[in-house]
Parts: structure tokens; C-alpha cells; sequence
């Protein structure tokens, strides 16, 4: 200041020793006083900013202060809350909710405006008194309240509180406010139940718990401490037990003393152990106990107490006992088994053989454990006990069967059946189990059956041979004989011969359709069917013409009517002998005393079935005789010309074309044949 | 009618019957019968070569000692054309296995079966029948 006041009077002046002296005083004096003012400025600014330092400082401590309040209240789940007090009338007044307290009464601080009613909303219905009550003593003794109770908040949430509070007066004495605080302990309170309910459930526990517990001083016998489930587990109280020290040993019985004896030296070498032994309870029957016991020893190594706890273990024993029982009964089943029981593994290795493959194989299991199956199996048989082994690890509930021939310890073979079921699944088995059995007798058997099955197939061709020769070395002759017959009948005119004539025919003829009859039969049991496709006019045609040679066809009249809409497959020779036999037997029982004696056979061709129906006005059959005219070599009467086969072989055939046949008579009437044969278009050429 | 027809069985009587009843219905101008396969082989065989009638319908049973029916139309089969194609074969049976009806379908010379003994009704049906093709 005082230099730059110079400068500007130099500047004035031309020179500062041209300024008067006076002028230079009063400079000197302006610049002393102006910098005493610059600092005391600078002293006040220093101090101003000291203060603002200090408040800033204080600010934060204020705003930390809240800070820690505010989460405090947060993790303690504890809200403040402050009430004013109506000087007259007492009413109360909601002054004050700290964040917590909105957060457990469930409102948004920033949208609820805090009152009275605001607080009861949220208090349980069935609580409300409960803080009334609170208040109204408070206000009229003057003594803080501490009390719990529910909160209901929207969405049917229930809390539970404490709520603390107190009186705050001024200082008269009379009290303005009332401060708080609001308590969520809701999860305490849950937490205090469960560990009730867990007490109580331990005691349930302890209650019915099957074990003993028990300690003894082993210096005086003395029974310290016994759960009161000695009653259950031996049928004497604790009191009995600390009554006899002994009791315990006296009910063991006798036999299993012993075991019980032999750990003394165990018990006083202070090792734990454990020992089974039954005991008679006191309701006389039998108990399987097991008792697990830790001696103490003092410091010169003498026993001074046992700790020990004792279970029935009946039901265990029982169970072990049952198993040990029926494996000592499947080891001699195995054993004395004539089946070969094998275990191999999933490489064929034997891990296992039943002592019966010693008197199957001359092997004694011990030879064959841990080598390979393979070498034990015929080599062309191999294949097939391979594909065997898969097929049974690829399908572990099932079973396969295998024939092989197996080598005996002589060096040759034995036919067996094995039978795998895979255990490679079960840990205890880890193998493929086989059983085997000896089939040798079966084996043979088997073939016996074969070779005279293929006996009985060339005999049965002989025999087919046989009958043709047969039958046409009988026919040949008898052609002849009618051949004969035929030209005298056109050649002679003396009535006598004729009539003798008539006779021999008639009986050749009958020779010959038995032995047609019989040839027939032969040809429907032994051959196969040939299916060709079916004209049935022909066939009945066919039919129709062979018939005339009968001395009967003047009179009957056959009448043929086929409705083919589709095509027919069947053995077209079969249906001929049907039809013979049926056609014939109308013609040769026609019922004289009819004006027009018929026979009609209708055929209806539909795409599945070939319908017949073959009827005559004959003389019908008795029902007596209806059932069994289909029976072999039965005739109806005396009257009856035939073999006794036709309608046997008729019923043969159709059944032999997979069809059916039934049959409606009425005597004096006709009898009527209703056929349903199936149309094999579609295995057509197969043979059946 | 026809000119020659022979007849081939080795039943005697039956060549016996054939004879009488061609005869009665006028069935042929000449009938010759033969009682072996053979033997009948051997004439149609010569009869061709000098020259003389060939048969038009030959007759023949199946079941013949030495040459049956089949082997015979083995051989025959093995004839001129001249021969086939103007004669007709007749099967004649009294019983026939399905594995003869087999071979016979499968023959190319065969006309039909008819039934032994040969009757009257027999040969008018085949005369209509020549008559009709």
C-alpha cells in the first residue's frame, strides 16, 4: 500500500523528494492504518473460517450421528417414535416415527403422514387393548410400559412386538410427551416356539427310545444314573435296578453268561466292547439285548465307573437268524442240487461252481475257479454261448437258454441245457449267473423222436403209395368186370340174365365206390392242399356227368346254380369229393313216392367265403341218426348202400379246407347241407 | 369217326372191351390194341417210316409193367411233328395220384383222362367233341 501510493506521487510529483514531507507523514500514516485494517481482516476471515471449518465438522458428527441411528434401528429391527400429550384433555398425538418404525408398521415414510389411527390400522384387532391399557397406566402412574403384541399388516402378515415407553415431563413436572420404541421380534418369538416344540419332541424322544442308558460306579456298585426305558426294555424299574446292583447279571440266561463273563478281563483293561446276549424279561419271555460299554479308569489304571447303553435287538437277531437259517437251506439245495450252478464273470471267468459240476463234468469247482468258461465248451458251440452271454448282460431281467455240449474231465462231451440270468447289476453277485443240467437222456430222446418222426413221414408216403397201388389194382379188375357187364346188357335180350346182370353190376359198383371211398379218405388226410383257383360249374358239371353212371339218375334231378361275382381259391379236387359224396347220397336216397325228387346245390361266391347249400327232397334222416351220420363207418339202416365214409370223409375234407358244415333234416322231407368254405385267394400256391 | 386209334393197356380183358365197344359205336375204321408200351412204340415208330396210316388217337392206361403210360409219352414226345400234330392222346385211369395229375398237367400231348372200363357214352361225347373242333 505504501509503496504503490509512493509510486503514484513520484508520478505527481516527478520525483519522490520533490513530495512535501507532511504529504510523505500522512502517506505513512494512511498506509500503517490501512494495513492494520487489511489485517484485521485477514484475522477476521482466518476466524471466519475456522468457524465454517468447526460447523462442517459438526455437521458430519450430526449427520453420522443419524447415519448410525437410522441403521441401528435398521439391524436391531428397533423404530423410535415420539407422542404428544394434550396439556387438558390427555389426548395423544403423534409427533414423530423413525424410519424403522414406519418399516415394521409397514408404511412408506415418504407418503404416509404419521397419526394415531395411522398406528392402530396395523395393531392386531384382538390387541389393541392391550397397548390402551399400557398408555392409560402409564399416564396415570407415571411408570415407563414395556409390553408385547401382534401387528396385522395387509396381505394378512402378522408380527409380533414389543413396544417400550416413557414419560417425558417438562419442568413442572407435568408431562408433555411420550417416548418410545417399537420392537420387531417376531422372529425371535417364531424362534423361541420352535426351540419349545424341539424341546418337547426331545422329550417324546427320550420317552420312547428302545435303548437303556446307564452309568455305575464301579468301585461301589453303585447305579448312578438309568433311563427310565429300563421298564420297557426288561420290565423293572430304576428303582429295582438301583435296589440290586446285580439285577442286570441275574436276568441274563444262563447259556449266555458266559459271553458276558469273558469281557470282565476286557472291561477292566478299560477298552470299550460290546456284547449280545438274551435276558429273561420280567414278563417271562425272551430278549436279544446288545450292550455297548466304555469303562473309565482313574489314573493307577482301576476301574472306577462303566457308561453303557443297552438295546433289544430281538427283532435283528430274529431277522439274521431267518437268513443264516434259509442260506444254510439254499447252500444244501445248491449243493445237493443235480442243476450245475455257475457264476462267471462279465470275461467268462468262473467265479463260482457248485459242487454238483463235479458229478456232471468229473470237475471239481476249485479246478475250474478263475478259469476261462470257454475252454469248457465244446469249440462249435462257442458261438452259440457267446450270443447266449450277450443276450443276458443286454437283457438283465430276463433269461437265456443255451444247448451246448460241455467237456468232461475224460475228455469227452456232455449235452447240457445252461440257463443265464445276468447279476452283473447286483454288487454281491457281480456275474453272470448259469445253472446247467445234464440233458444227455433228454438229448437222446429227442433225437429218438426226430428219427421216428422222419420214419413215420417215409412210412406214411409208403403207405399213401400203397393205397393208390392198392386201390387201383383192386379197381382195374372191377372196371373190367363192369366193363363186361355193360356190353352183355346191350348185347342180350333174355330178361333173366338181365336181371342177374343188374345184380352183379350193382354190386360191383359198390365195391368200387367203397374202394373210391376209402381212396378218398387216404388222399384227404395225407396230402396237402393244393389251391388253385375254383370253377365251380365245371367242377359240379364234372360232377353231374360221373354220376350218370348210377342206375338211379333217371329219377332225380340235379340242379346246379353258382353266383360267382369274384374269384374262388381253394383244392378243387377236395371240393369234388364233397360234392360226390353229397350229390351222390341225394341221388341214391331220393324219396320214391315224390313226383319230382331233386337235388339242388346253390353256390355263392363272396370274396371271404364260398357259401354251398346242397338240398334234396329225399327221404330225409331221422334225428335220431343226425348226430352221428358224420361219425366214420356209420349207416343209418339197412337201406343204407354206401361204405359208411362218405359224409366222415365230407366232414374231413371241410374241415381239412378250413371250412364248416352243418346239416337240417326233417324225414319224409329232404335234408339240407349248409357248407361255408373260406376263399384262400390269398394263399394262393402256399401249401397248408 | 376216326381212321386208326390204338389202344395201349396191359389189361387184356380191358383191350378186349375197348375193341367191342369202338366197334359197337363205330369209334374207328381200324383199332389196334397193345398190350405193351413198347411195342406200340415200335409200330407207330415203323408205320411212319413205311409210310402207312399214323394213328389220329392213341389211347393209353398209366400203370403198365416195363413202359408206363408217362415213360411212353416221354418217348413220344421225341416223335416227327408229323406224328404229334396230327394225333390226339388219351389218358386212361382208374385212380390217379395227385403226383400223376401233376405230371400230367404238365404234359403237353395229353387231350384228357377218361375213366376205365371204356364206355358207349364215352366215345359218342368224343366223337361230338372231334366234331365240334
Amino acid at each position: 500500500m505504501n509503496r504503490l501510493l509512493k509510486t503514484q506521487l513520484a508520478a505527481q510529483f516527478g520525483d519522490i523528494d520533490s513530495v512535501p514531507n507532511s504529504i510523505q507523514q500522512l502517506i505513512e500514516t494512511v498506509s500503517k492504518c490501512y494495513d492494520e485494517y487489511e489485517r484485521q481482516i485477514e484475522a477476521l476471515e482466518s476466524a471466519n473460517h475456522q468457524l465454517s471449518e468447526s460447523k462442517k465438522i459438526a455437521d458430519e458428527e450430526a449427520g453420522r450421528r443419524e447415519t448410525h441411528l437410522t441403521s441401528s434401528q435398521k439391524i436391531s429391527q428397533v423404530g423410535s417414535w415420539e407422542v404428544a400429550i394434550h396439556p387438558t384433555d390427555m389426548a395423544l398425538n403423534a409427533l414423530y416415527w423413525s424410519d424403522e418404525t414406519y418399516n415394521i408398521l409397514g408404511y412408506d415414510p415418504k407418503t404416509t403422514d404419521i397419526s394415531n389411527e395411522k398406528f392402530f390400522e396395523r395393531v392386531h384387532p384382538d390387541d389393541a387393548a392391550i397397548i390402551n391399557n399400557a398408555i392409560q397406566n402409564t399416564l396415570a402412574t407415571g411408570a415407563p410400559y414395556d409390553v408385547e403384541h401382534r401387528l396385522l399388516l395387509p396381505g394378512n402378515i402378522e408380527k409380533t412386538v414389543r413396544e417400550r415407553g416413557d414419560i417425558i415431563k417438562d419442568a413442572a413436572g407435568k408431562p408433555i410427551r411420550i417416548i418410545g420404541t417399537i420392537e420387531n421380534i417376531t422372529n425371535r418369538k417364531k424362534a423361541k416356539q420352535e426351540l419349545i416344540k424341539a424341546n418337547e419332541e426331545l422329550t417324546r424322544l427320550f420317552e420312547n427310545i428302545h435303548e437303556v442308558y446307564f452309568s455305575v460306579d464301579m468301585e461301589t456298585y453303585a447305579l448312578l444314573q438309568m433311563s427310565r426305558t429300563c421298564e420297557r426294555l426288561y420290565g423293572y424299574s430304576v428303582n429295582d435296578f438301583a435296589a440290586n446292583s446285580n439285577l442286570w447279571y441275574e436276568v441274563v440266561l444262563p447259556e449266555d453268561k458266559p459271553n458276558i463273563d469273558k469281557n470282565y478281563p476286557v472291561m477292566r483293561a478299560g477298552k470299550p466292547f460290546t456284547q449280545e446276549y438274551r435276558i429273561q424279561h420280567k414278563d417271562g419271555s425272551i430278549r436279544w439285548l446288545e450292550s455297548k460299554i466304555t469303562p473309565t479308569l482313574d489314573e493307577t489304571g482301576k476301574l472306577i465307573r462303566i457308561d453303557g447303553v443297552s438295546s433289544d435287538i430281538s427283532e435283528r437277531k430274529e431277522a439274521e437268524l431267518a437268513l443264516a437259517l434259509s442260506e444254510h437251506r439254499f447252500r444244501s439245495l445248491i449243493v445237493n442240487s443235480s442243476d450245475v450252478i455257475t457264476v462267471i464273470g462279465e470275461d467268462s471267468t468262473y467265479l463260482f461252481a457248485s459242487d454238483a459240476i463235479y458229478r456232471v463234468t468229473g470237475f471239481t469247482p476249485e479246478e475250474l475257479i478263475g478259469t476261462s468258461s470257454k475252454g469248457h465248451v465244446h469249440p462249435d458251440d462257442i458261438p452259440a454261448i457267446d450270443a447266449g452271454r450277450l443276450g443276458a448282460i443286454n437283457n438283465p431281467n430276463g433269461t437265456t437258454v443255451v444247448q451246448y455240449r460241455r467237456l468232461k474231465k475224460d475228455g469227452s462231451y456232455v449235452w447240457v441245457e445252461g440257463t443265464g440270468h445276468s447279476m452283473l447289476h447286483d454288487p454281491s453277485i457281480n456275474g453272470i449267473v448259469i445253472n446247467f443240467r445234464d440233458i444227455t437222456e433228454r438229448k437222446a430222446q429227442e433225437e429218438a423222436i426226430q428219427a421216428s418222426n422222419e420214419e413215420l413221414i417215409k412210412s406214411n408216403k409208403e403207405l399213401d403209395r400203397f393205397v393208390y397201388s392198392v386201390s387201383h389194382d383192386l379197381r382195374a379188375p372191377l372196371a373190367s368186370m363192369m366193363g363186361i357187364i355193360s356190353l352183355i346188357q346191350t348185347e342180350c335180350a333174355d330178361k333173366n340174365v338181365l336181371g342177374d346182370i343188374a345184380l352183379l353190376k350193382n354190386s360191383a359198383s359198390k365195391l368200387d365206390t367203397f374202394i373210391q371211398d376209402i381212396l378218398d379218405y387216404s388222399r384227404n388226410s395225407r396230402s396237402k392242399l393244393h389251391i388253385k383257383p375254383v370253377n365251380f360249374g365245371e367242377l359240379l358239371h364234372e360232377v353231374k356227368n360221373n354220376l350218370k353212371h348210377m342206375d338211379t339218375d333217371s329219377a332225380v334231378n340235379i340242379k346246379i346254380d353258382v353266383v360267382a361275382d369274384t374269384a374262388f381259391y381253394s383244392d378243387p379236387s377236395r371240393l369234388s369229393i364233397v360234392f360226390n359224396n353229397l350229390i351222390s347220397n341225394a341221388v341214391r336216397y331220393y324219396n320214391p313216392k315224390v313226383t319230382e325228387p331233386y337235388v339242388s346245390v346253390r353256390v355263392d361266391i363272396q370274396k371271404t367265403n364260398a357259401i354251398i347249400i346242397v338240398k334234396d327232397n329225399g327221404i330225409g334222416i331221422e334225428k335220431e341218426h343226425q348226430e352221428k351220420i358224420f361219425d366214420m363207418f356209420y349207416r343209418v339202416s339197412k337201406k343204407s348202400v354206401g361204405s359208411g365214409l362218405g359224409l366222415y370223409i365230407v366232414k374231413e375234407t371241410i374241415e381239412k379246407l378250413n371250412g364248416i358244415i352243418k346239416m337240417e333234416s326233417e324225414p319224409e322231407q329232404g335234408t339240407q347241407f349248409t357248407i361255408i368254405i373260406p376263399n384262400l385267394i390269398n394263399v394262393e400256391k402256399s401249401t397248408m | 369217326m376216326y381212321k386208326k386209334v390204338i389202344v395201349i393197356d396191359d389189361n387184356e380183358i380191358d383191350l378186349y372191351i375197348a375193341k367191342r365197344v369202338m366197334a359197337k359205336y363205330s369209334f374207328a375204321e381200324e383199332v389196334v390194341t397193345f398190350s405193351s408200351a413198347i411195342d406200340a412204340l415200335e409200330y407207330i415208330q415203323t408205320s411212319y417210316k413205311n409210310g402207312a396210316t399214323i394213328p389220329e388217337l392213341i389211347m393209353l392206361d398209366i400203370n403198365m409193367p416195363e413202359m408206363t403210360g408217362f415213360q411212353f409219352l416221354e418217348k413220344y414226345g421225341a416223335l416227327p411233328t408229323d406224328i404229334i400234330n396230327n394225333c390226339s392222346i388219351i389218358m386212361l385211369s382208374t385212380s390217379i395220384h395227385p403226383d400223376e395229375l401233376k405230371l400230367a398237367d404238365n404234359s403237353p400231348h395229353i387231350q384228357k383222362f377218361i375213366g376205365k372200363p371204356i364206355s358207349g357214352d364215352a366215345l359218342v361225347k368224343l366223337l361230338a367233341e372231334r366234331q365240334t373242333d
